[in-house]
């Protein structure tokens, strides 16, 4: 099979994220719950993916790593966390893993506007952002990279506009993390970053990440034992045991440690380029298909390693179908982010492609020459 | 035999500062100790001999990655808190 829906998960990873996964198995016990070997293994491997997670995302404290289950829970943790009263902001490009729990708010009264803006266009983004901002506005939300599109959005542009504001922001670096920078210490307004551990980072499914800058305070959404404070009866307000209740996914997150040291050796910016040079050859070619509409940016620099297509021969979900029967994975339809079909006009959905470092051009060869003959 | 217990107020922040003084070239370790010194249940403290201790300190104070609280245990005397 040619995986080409690495924005899903990565299908291919490291060995060395396996062999850390199966190793702990035999030896991992409860973290933070004794200090026998075992239960100081599970807590020595989750301590290490802190400090590799730190750096990678470029704060100062391991504590400021907080693990789940992924990005869908570290989103809604930040979002429920922060929200209070008032309103919100949102770009037009968030996967139901925003729109969804800020959706939840509106019961509470949080209201949200939507900062709808044209695809690739940065201009216009911030200018939604800018125009979109209430005297009310609590908090912002913002993906890094459209999970439909792999629309690279300016979020350091909308960092300094939320700063400016004292609004503070959160990102969604759910196709991000990994092959572009997310460094809070250059961020000013960022309160909470949320990524996934097993698509770019490389790590197994059940992991994910939550980055909570220090001083900030998140209401609890999920509260239990957390293996400190044990006789008392309310949560610890320290981090990151506020946000780690019940038992760690310590095989998992030794996974993950694995990934984020692959990514950290490899450099985010090499792993971009690989996967923009995949994007750019298949914009090339699928510009020359007839019956084919690709969703690309003219910029190089506003795109990363997801793109989206249709044609006017066959409804998406058919061509997902037929590139399955011919051993080719890609994702058709909403993508699990209706708001962004919405907001760029692909009402009825898109065929999804997405790489990642260990796709190679062969397999972009084939798919193009299978596609090919399905379309034309 | 003396040992201080720096006592902690999770397993993270134990890691944090086993991982400074072992970094420092100070013999260290994160144990479970007894309610007499820890005057508390599941408290994770890292454990480092009294030679060492003086040194230990001045690495904490210097990196701001400062205990709970900073107990003393000396065989055959009742464990004791010292103020850092």
């Amino acid at each position: 099979m040619i995986y080409l829906d690495n924005a899903a998960t990565t299908l291919i990873k490291p060995p060395r994220v396996k062999r850390a996964v199966l190793e702990m198995f035999d030896k991992c016990g409860n973290s933070g719950r004794s200090a026998y070997e075992s239960s100081m293994t599970a807590s020595d491997v989750i301590y290490t993916a802190r400090e590799r997670a730190a750096k990678l995302f470029g704060v100062e404290e391991p504590e400021e790593i907080i693990f789940t289950s992924n990005a869908t829970q570290a989103l809604n943790m930040a979002i429920k966390g922060i929200a209070k009263k008032g309103s919100c902001i949102i770009s037009g490009y968030e996967h139901n893993s925003v729109v969804r729990p800020i959706n939840s708010l509106k019961e509470k009264g949080i209201e949200c506007t939507v900062a709808k803006s044209k695809l690739f266009d940065w201009n216009d983004c911030i200018r939604a952002f800018r125009a979109g901002f209430k005297s009310n506005t609590e908090f912002a939300v913002c993906t890094h990279v459209s999970n439909v599109f792999g629309y690279i959005l300016p979020i350091e542009e909308i960092d300094e506009l939320c700063y400016k504001k004292g609004i503070p922001l959160i990102i969604d670096a759910s196709q991000s993390a990994g092959t572009l920078p997310v460094d809070m210490s250059k961020l000013k307004a960022v309160v909470c970053v949320c990524a996934p551990g097993h698509k770019g980072l490389y790590g197994p499914q059940g992991t994910g990440i939550l980055v909570c800058r220090k001083g900030i305070k998140l209401n609890t959404i999920l509260e239990g034992g957390t293996g400190s404070l044990s006789e008392s009866f309310t949560q610890p307000e320290f981090m990151p045991d506020r946000f780690e209740s019940g038992t760690m996914n310590a095989p998992g997150i030794a996974g993950l440690a694995e990934g984020i040291s692959y990514v950290l050796e490899k450099g985010e910016e090499s792993i971009f380029v690989h996967e923009k040079d995949l994007i750019d050859y298949l914009v090339s070619e699928l510009s020359k298909m007839q019956n084919i509409r690709i969703f690309s940016s003219v910029r190089r620099k506003k795109q990363g390693g997801v793109i989206s297509f249709i044609s006017n021969k066959f409804d998406c979900e058919k061509i997902g179908k037929l590139l399955s029967i011919e051993k080719i994975a890609v994702r058709s339809g909403f993508h699990c982010a209706p708001l962004a079909h919405y907001t760029a006009g692909t009402n009825k959905g898109t065929v999804r492609v997405s790489v990642s470092d260990f796709t190679t051009a062969d397999e972009v060869e084939t798919f193009l020459c299978k596609l090919k003959k399905i379309i034309e | 035999m003396t040992t201080a217990y720096f006592l902690c107020r999770s397993v993270t922040h134990a890691q944090k500062i086993d991982r400074l003084l072992k970094f420092n070239y100070i013999q260290s370790s994160i144990e479970r100790p007894e309610r007499n010194i820890t005057q508390s249940s599941c408290v994770y403290a890292v454990a480092v001999s009294d030679v060492f201790l003086g040194e230990a300190i001045e690495v904490l104070k210097r990196k701001n990655v400062l205990p709970v609280k900073l107990i003393i245990s000396e065989t055959g005397k009742p464990a004791r808190e010292v103020f850092i």
